[in-house]
């Protein structure tokens, strides 16, 4: 297997002269195609930060982050396009879907920058709106349905033209266990079918158990790292559980 | 398919911006209708002075141009921001910036091109109900044609070409600077850290006392009549006004938010509390663009002021000029042509003919150390005095024997008023008189051409003063015209008349020929150009104000609508509801005007020490005030009322 995605000694401070924030402190780690890897850590961690800048939404302040061996950070504007038109599927925290576009048009956004025949658009949006169970809500606008529907609405869109790399933070966060079941089960399926690579940030144990391996954060810096290899879901969850407990503080508060 | 969701997406917050499409519509049309209007022949030559106007119009039509620029790259820029997380959504979703700059671009070029095209027709409809308006000024019976010439047509796209470039090129700019996150999460970089409360405060009492102090020293240049204003000390008042326009108008809301939540009677009386919130929020974002907005009111207020002041002087100058319809001093034998000429082409309804004399004793022109070419000081029989006032329809005057009356201009009534010496003055001719009246209104510069007062004597005391200029006045049934000034003043001087190298008659006389027609039309035409200039830059002005206040409102109506409903929750009703949107929306409108109001007063009352002599009276100035703060609101108020029921509709929605 080919390494897809590696990050050598990034860095992101926030801020200049006195009041330095250093969000993400020097982190290294390899993804190897077709893995599906989740990242913990508490509030406040550096999560968000490190997604933007593996993303290329935000800048790092020094270290390399290479995707399919060329390095981002150094890539030209143009290239960047590409690269996230091409290979990337990003759910944001917020959601961040237009309100003023319907859902189908929201999740219909990235076919139409791909320049997708219209036919071809709505099937495919009809058919993961199928999957996701938000079939019934595609002609509302985002501020007439709840907080699940648009964060399915938000993955829906980002998986919908299957990128190479799943970028996604905190997918399930305001989902019921059933309807994020769906979710991960759903990127499970474009994960060991169609090869994606997954990178997902999440704050509960659940979630965190469907991935391969797992990543803790603290301070910036990996505090941890578990692989599930042949363990069971249910072994994997206790274990990650246990490393939480280490952790300490509100992680566990939160779920 | 992505420029059709983005219309799709510009569709749906359009309402929000159709005031600003009509603003820029009809600021185009107003550019075009004034080409035409000042390229028009039939135009320029209803007077001399209408010459001006075509070169008038580039030097106004250059700020005009500038400040359309400043509504639509602020527009444009606002459109930005509402939109920047759709376009950083774009980004994230692979669109290459060149693309949104590219589609961000046609968008406005468009929405241009749409304005442009409206306003060609409107522009000429304007054109035609303005020259409707001159003709009416005029008195013409005739029409005058407004052509359709493509030069101004071409003028048009050049502005437009020069304002979308300008714009366009800026908001490149801004696009280029921008990183796809600083798109994403542009709302919350909007919250900029603020000054602390301490430092606004200090600001704002700082800026008060450099208003006030640039008032002052404004005010101290104008000295009043014959004492020119320096105008480096003019420049500089102005710009620490304007410094001071913009510290107030930033930390303004500051002060008063601290003042109400000071005042616990004012602070939970009715709805004061939400308003002075919603409004201290929205004000702390865009102070910047509130002191534009204060300062293009100011420019407003004291242009149309100023064409006030030039059209009550001009007035003044027909009353006093051109008090009777023809009005001759030459030798006597003369008068006999210049009645046939005048008999030619009117019925004349009065005549008089007269003399003044003159007297060699010089008590007054030793006071007002007059230096002109007259060298004499002339002298009037009451009986001719009080013909020439009952012609002006004044009442007439008594003397006693042993009395005289001053009456004066009013440029000479300080330095001749209460002057102990003129008590009682002495003629060449030995006889003492006591000064029984001092008069200062309704002085006719025809009663002796180049002097600025008259000496009125009982008829008896005029012998054995020398006769100085005989007189004739006419006063006839038509209205006299520019055209036959100039026969009359061929008769004043025949041979002294010859041909330059324009081929004008220019004609050189001892004698004074004054036509009230030819006075007129002069003024008339500059009265024309400078309240039609006046009225062009304050409506434009007044348009890009009331639209950005009214695009700022209603693309926050949305987020006042769960203000709102909250407000309607805790158990408002219906009528209170709107009852506190208009206060709301009222505070906004009137909180940038004002400062402009108190400094434009201010500013032209020390102005009025320069005009007011030349205006019937010290404190006309007021009534003009009055007047176009009245022209002013309501301009401004078709604005608020449009915002209203927008915000209105969008609430209730
Ligand atoms: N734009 C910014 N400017 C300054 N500091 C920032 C900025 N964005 C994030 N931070 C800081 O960086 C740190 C990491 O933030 P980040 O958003 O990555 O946390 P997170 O792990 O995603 O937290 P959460 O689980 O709450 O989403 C925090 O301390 C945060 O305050
Ligand atoms: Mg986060």
């Amino acid at each position: 297997m080919s390494e897809v995605l590696k990050l050598s000694n990034v860095k992101k401070y926030y801020g200049r002269n006195k009041v330095i924030t250093k969000a993400v402190n020097g982190i290294s780690f390899q993804v190897m195609k077709g893995e599906f890897v989740a990242i913990m850590g508490a509030s406040g961690s550096g999560k968000t930060t490190l997604l933007n800048c593996i993303a290329t939404i935000d800048t790092v302040t020094s270290g390399n982050i290479m995707v399919d061996q060329t390095d981002i950070t150094r890539m030209k504007e143009d290239a960047l396009a590409d690269f996230r038109r091409c290979e990337l599927g990003f759910v944001f925290q917020d959601f961040n879907l237009l309100d003023t576009l319907t859902i189908r048009e929201n999740i219909a956004l990235s076919l139409v920058v791909n320049n997708f025949d219209s036919n071809e658009i709505d099937n495919l949006v009809d058919s993961i709106a199928d999957k996701l169970d938000i079939k019934e809500i595609l002609e509302k606008f985002p501020y007439e349905v709840s907080g699940g529907q648009k964060q399915r609405c938000a993955c829906a869109r980002a998986l919908i033209n299957n990128p190479k790399l799943i970028l996604a933070d905190e997918p399930t966060g305001s989902l019921d266990s059933k309807s994020a079941r769906i979710l991960l089960e759903t990127m499970q399926v474009m994960n060991t079918d169609l090869e994606a690579t997954i990178l997902m940030v999440t704050h509960d144990a659940f979630s965190a158990s469907f991935c391969s391996r797992v990543l803790f954060l603290k301070d910036g810096k990996i505090f941890n790292e578990i692989i599930k290899g042949e363990k069971s879901r249910k072994e994997f969850f206790e274990e990650i559980l246990d490393i939480l407990t280490l952790l300490g503080g509100d992680v566990l508060s939160v779920k | 398919m992505l420029s059709k969701l983005a219309l799709k997406n510009v569709k749906r917050s359009f309402k929000d911006y159709v005031i600003y499409l009509i603003t820029v519509t009809l600021a185009f049309s107003l550019m075009l209708a004034f080409n035409f209007i000042a390229t028009s022949k039939d135009v320029i030559n209803l007077s001399d002075t209408m010459k001006n106007f075509e070169c008038t119009m580039y030097i106004v039509n250059t700020f005009i141009i500038l400040s359309i620029c400043f509504l639509i790259n602020y527009t444009t820029k606002f459109m930005f921001s509402k939109r920047s997380r759709e376009f950083g959504t774009y980004m994230i979703l692979g669109l290459k910036k060149k693309q949104i700059t590219r589609m961000f671009t046609l968008e406005n070029i468009i929405l241009g091109l749409i304005s442009l095209v409206v306003a060609m027709p409107l522009g000429y409809f304007f054109s035609i109900l303005l020259s409707a308006i001159i003709m009416n000024f005029f008195e013409l019976p005739h029409l005058v044609k407004i052509t359709l010439n493509i030069k101004s047509i071409l003028i048009l796209i050049l502005y437009f070409a020069i304002i979308y470039f300008i714009v366009l090129f800026l908001s490149r700019r801004r696009i280029k600077k921008m990183k796809i996150k600083d798109l994403l999460y542009f709302y919350k970089q909007n919250e900029k850290p603020i000054a602390k409360k301490k430092i606004k405060n200090v600001t704002f009492i700082l800026s008060l006392i450099i208003g006030i102090c640039a008032l002052v020293f404004f005010d101290k240049e104008f000295r009043g009549y014959g004492h020119e204003p320096s105008m480096v000390v003019i420049f500089t008042s102005i710009f620490l006004i304007l410094i001071s326009i913009y510290g107030i108008s930033i930390t303004l809301s500051d002060f008063l938010l601290s003042f109400i939540l000071r005042h616990k009677k004012v602070k939970y009386k009715g709805n004061n509390l939400f308003i002075v919130r919603n409004f201290y929020s929205k004000v702390k974002s865009m102070s910047f663009t509130i002191g534009t907005l204060s300062f293009l009111i100011t420019i407003t207020l004291i242009a149309l002021n100023i064409s006030s002041f030039f059209k009550g002087m001009f007035d003044y100058q027909i009353d006093t000029i051109a008090t009777y319809d023809i009005a001759i001093e030459d030798e006597r034998e003369k008068f006999s042509a210049y009645l046939d000429a005048i008999t030619k082409e009117y019925t004349i309804s009065d005549k008089l003919i007269y003399d003044t004399y003159i007297n060699d004793n010089k008590s007054i022109t030793k006071i007002i150390n007059y230096d002109g070419w007259r060298k004499n000081e002339q002298v009037i029989k009451l009986s001719d005095y009080n013909k020439l006032l009952r012609l002006k329809k004044s009442p007439i005057i008594n003397l006693k024997d042993n009395e005289y009356i001053l009456h004066v201009a009013r440029e000479y009534k300080d330095k001749l008023k209460e002057v102990k010496s003129l008590d009682s003055i002495t003629l060449s001719n030995g006889i003492e008189l006591k000064k029984r009246d001092f008069i200062e209104q309704g002085y006719s510069f025809s009663w002796g051409y180049g002097y600025g007062y008259l000496v009125v004597v009982p008829d008896s005391a005029v012998e054995g003063l020398a006769v100085g200029d005989s007189h004739l006045i006419v006063d006839t049934l038509e209205d006299t015209t520019e055209s036959f000034a100039k026969n009359l003043t061929k008769i004043a001087s025949p041979d002294m008349c010859r041909e330059n190298e324009d081929g004008y008659t220019v004609c050189y006389s001892s004698a004074n020929v004054i036509v009230r027609g030819k006075e007129e039309a002069s003024n008339k035409g500059f009265i024309t150009i400078s309240s039609f200039v006046c009225f062009y830059v304050a409506l434009i002005f007044v348009a890009i104000v009331g639209t950005i206040i009214s695009i700022e409102l209603l693309s926050e109506s949305t987020k006042y609508k769960y203000r709102y409903q909250v407000l309607s929750k805790l158990g408002l009703r219906d009528g209170e509801l709107y009852k506190t949107v208009f206060k709301q929306l009222s505070v906004f409108f009137i909180f940038p005007i004002i400062y402009p109001i108190i400094v434009s007063i201010f500013s032209i009352t020390s102005m009025n020490k320069l005009f007011k002599i030349t205006l019937t009276s010290d404190y006309q100035y007021l009534q003009f005030f009055w007047f176009n703060l009245v022209i002013f609101v309501v301009f401004y108020l078709i604005y608020f009322v449009a915002t209203y029921f927008g915000f209105k509709k969008n609430i209730s929605e």
